[in-house]
């Protein structure tokens, strides 16, 4: 387990592919942006297409599995995205767009956008956790550019950063699922909470959608996010 | 005699065959679900360095694909490009050296060592350095995914996992120091409560207090007097996706035995309690039914671990949908393989659903732990053939004529009779 110690050596070695994770869209349904927010961190959506057809007593069991994994989730959390796996990804799901989910209204809780979708990496007051998931709280890179930090939203990052003098090298899933106003919500929250301050305008829902015209890759990100600093 | 090394079957062929999805960048199986991506999904070659952008990815983020039949059926030997892979972690961010073809840079190959201790009383450390001033020899052997042929058992009901068909394997040559010889050189002085090898390497969960891919085996296994520590693959060193500087090869045992990247070994009196040993890569010793009990029922005591493989027998050619002349007859072939304990004895075929049964030739060069490869000669008239394919071994095992007898919640260690239906003319 002691593996640091090889990073260096090996990534000499010149791996230059773009990994990313495939754009997999799930069924919309009430829990739906948990299961995003959750279930991305060790493996990407294919999984769960794959195993669409699962018994509920098959789903809980996959759940319970994930948990030996490294699965975080508070019991009401776990509550959430069985009821969503057993409905939309079993046997017999409902009919497709029955259920929108997506917040398209004009007041939308960035807060509660955060809790559902982000703090399960991020923690629930947006410390992180050291090694695995950069900090938010107190994180200038979120501050520096008015853009930057939707564009990680909806593309994801991967690759080395440094965040509050700590290193990571992890790889964020991109969450473009989520709707203009529900990215510019959560945006203007993390920028605030917890004794962030921030002197650019709060983004808007238009913001949003102008930049997820542009087609990014995590790499990508990581790129502007050099040329930022 | 004939092979079908050299047959072509170019990407829009297998693509055809693979059904009307793949035209949209989908590849739709039967038995297997329409895959939802959006356009711009990455190829095979863009997560992993090296390999084939016609591999068909299984789990972009984890660097898990499998390789079409049509690729897999052109070489005795697998290419290093187009063999399967899984890996158990992301293949990006902290774990992106894996997703690399090449060798391990010679730096990190001369730091490489492994630590060898548990209950022994002079633990050892052994460096890849050493292992390569060492007598070698070479093991060709199957490597295969566990889950190899899962997408079968969905005739019968959902399991979770990727939905393989036959291409989670491949036939390799590696070469290596053997393993026991080795362990008894070291000197560890070992308590005389060891019972188990347990090997780890070193890729790690993404996660704080995810479970790490840990293996153990009985040690009085006879597939782990031909274990070695292996450090080149097909003639070159091993490439790090695939375990490189150095890979722990049971010959005969499933893939996710052969601990990748090795850096511990310990010789222990119980085996490894991670979840990747004891939760799942394990099946249920009695016959269970879909819902009624799941992967959170399996106990030490109810499972038996993913270890040898199961006897097996595939058709390479015709494939499924294949079609092809009749004139001269139709050339069945394709290969066989099993645990290597004993050697296989004969490969039959039927043409009528398992009526009647024609024996055909065999090739034990690669024997005991390589593809058997056989082959038959059958006249068939012009139209639909489905024909059914069944390896035995001198100890009289074989493979259920109906393979969905041995569904099981994870749905490990396909090995149903090979069923495939083509289309003759011009017979």
């Amino acid at each position: 387990m002691p593996y640091f110690r090889l990073w260096a050596g090996l990534l000499l070695i010149g791996v230059c592919a773009i990994a990313q994770a495939a754009d997999i869209q799930l069924p919309k349904g009430p829990g739906v942006n948990l299961v995003y927010a959750k279930c991305q961190t060790c493996h990407d959506l294919q999984y769960l297409v794959d195993s669409k057809g699962l018994m509920a007593a098959q789903w809980q069991s996959v759940l319970a599995s994930m948990q030996d994994y490294g699965l975080e989730a508070t019991p009401q959390e776990k509550k959430t995205i069985l009821k969503y796996l057993t409905t939309y990804l079993g046997p017999n799901p409902p009919p497709a767009a029955s259920a929108s989910a997506g917040g398209q209204t004009a007041n939308v809780d960035g807060a509660k956008v955060f809790k559902e979708n982000c703090s399960g990496c991020h923690g629930p007051n947006g410390k992180g956790q050291p090694g695995y998931f950069p900090p938010l709280a107190g994180n200038g890179d979120i501050q520096r550019d008015r853009a930057f930090p939707v564009l990680v939203v909806l593309n994801g990052l991967s690759g080395p950063i440094k965040a509050e003098g700590q290193a990571f090298n992890g790889a964020m899933p991109a969450l473009d699922h989520l709707s203009d106003a529900e990215i510019a919500a959560v945006v203007n929250h993390i920028r605030t909470a917890w004794g962030n301050q921030s002197r650019l305008k709060p983004v808007t829902a238009k913001l949003v959608a102008k930049e997820r015209k542009r087609s990014m890759t995590p790499a990508d990100v990581h790129a502007y996010r050099a040329d930022m600093h | 005699m004939p092979r079908v090394y050299n047959t072509q079957i170019d990407r829009r062929t297998f693509l055809k065959l693979a059904g009307a999805g793949a035209a949209a960048g989908l590849v739709r199986w039967p038995g297997g679900m329409p895959l939802a991506y959006a356009a711009q999904s990455p190829d095979a070659s863009q997560i992993i360095t090296g390999k084939s952008p016609e591999m068909i990815i299984h789990n972009a983020k984890l660097g898990v694909m499998e390789t079409p039949l049509g690729m897999l059926r052109e070489h005795r030997l697998t290419p290093k490009n187009i063999l399967y892979n899984r890996t158990h972690f992301p293949v990006e961010g902290a774990g992106k050296w894996m997703a690399t073809t090449a060798p391990a840079d010679p730096d990190v190959i001369k730091s490489w060592t492994i630590l060898v201790s548990g209950l022994v009383q002079r633990p050892k450390t052994i460096s890849v350095a050493d292992l390569m001033q060492m007598d070698m020899v070479k093991r060709t052997s199957v490597m295969q995914c566990a889950g190899n042929g899962r997408a079968y058992y969905w005739a019968k009901a959902k399991t979770p996992g990727s939905g393989w068909h036959h291409g989670g394997m491949g036939n390799l040559t590696w070469e290596g120091v053997p393993l026991k010889p080795l362990l008894k050189n070291l000197d560890l002085s070992p308590s005389d409560q060891v019972r188990f090898l347990t090997a780890n390497g070193k890729d790690v969960p993404p996660v704080k207090g995810g479970a790490d891919l840990i293996k153990s085996y009985h040690l009085e296994t006879p597939q782990l007097d031909d274990a070695i520590l292996a450090v080149r693959m097909n003639g070159e060193p091993i490439p790090t996706i695939h375990g490189g500087p150095v890979r722990l090869i049971i010959p005969g045992y499933y893939g996710n035995m052969n601990v990748k990247w090795v850096t511990d070994l310990l010789l222990m009196d119980e085996p490894t309690p991670s979840a990747l040993m004891q939760k799942t890569y394990r099946l249920p010793n009695r016959t269970v039914e879909p819902g009624k009990f799941t992967t959170q029922d399996l106990t030490r005591e109810n499972s038996t671990p993913t270890y040898g493989f199961k006897i097996m027998s595939v058709l390479f050619s015709p494939m499924m949908g294949e079609k092809v002349s009749g004139s001269g007859g139709v050339d069945l072939q394709g290969v066989a393989w099993n645990d290597g304990v004993v050697p296989l004895t004969e490969v039959r075929v039927s043409l009528d659903k398992g009526k009647t049964w024609q024996t055909t030739e065999l090739d034990d060069s690669d024997a005991p732990y390589g593809w058997y490869h056989w082959h038959r000669n059958v006249n068939l008239d012009s139209g639909v053939h489905e024909v059914w394919v069944r390896a035995i071994d001198a100890w009289g095992r074989s493979q259920p004529v109906n393979g969905l007898t041995t569904w099981n919640p994870g749905g490990w260690e396909w090995h149903g009779v090979d069923r495939v239906r083509f289309h003759v003319s011009g017979a």
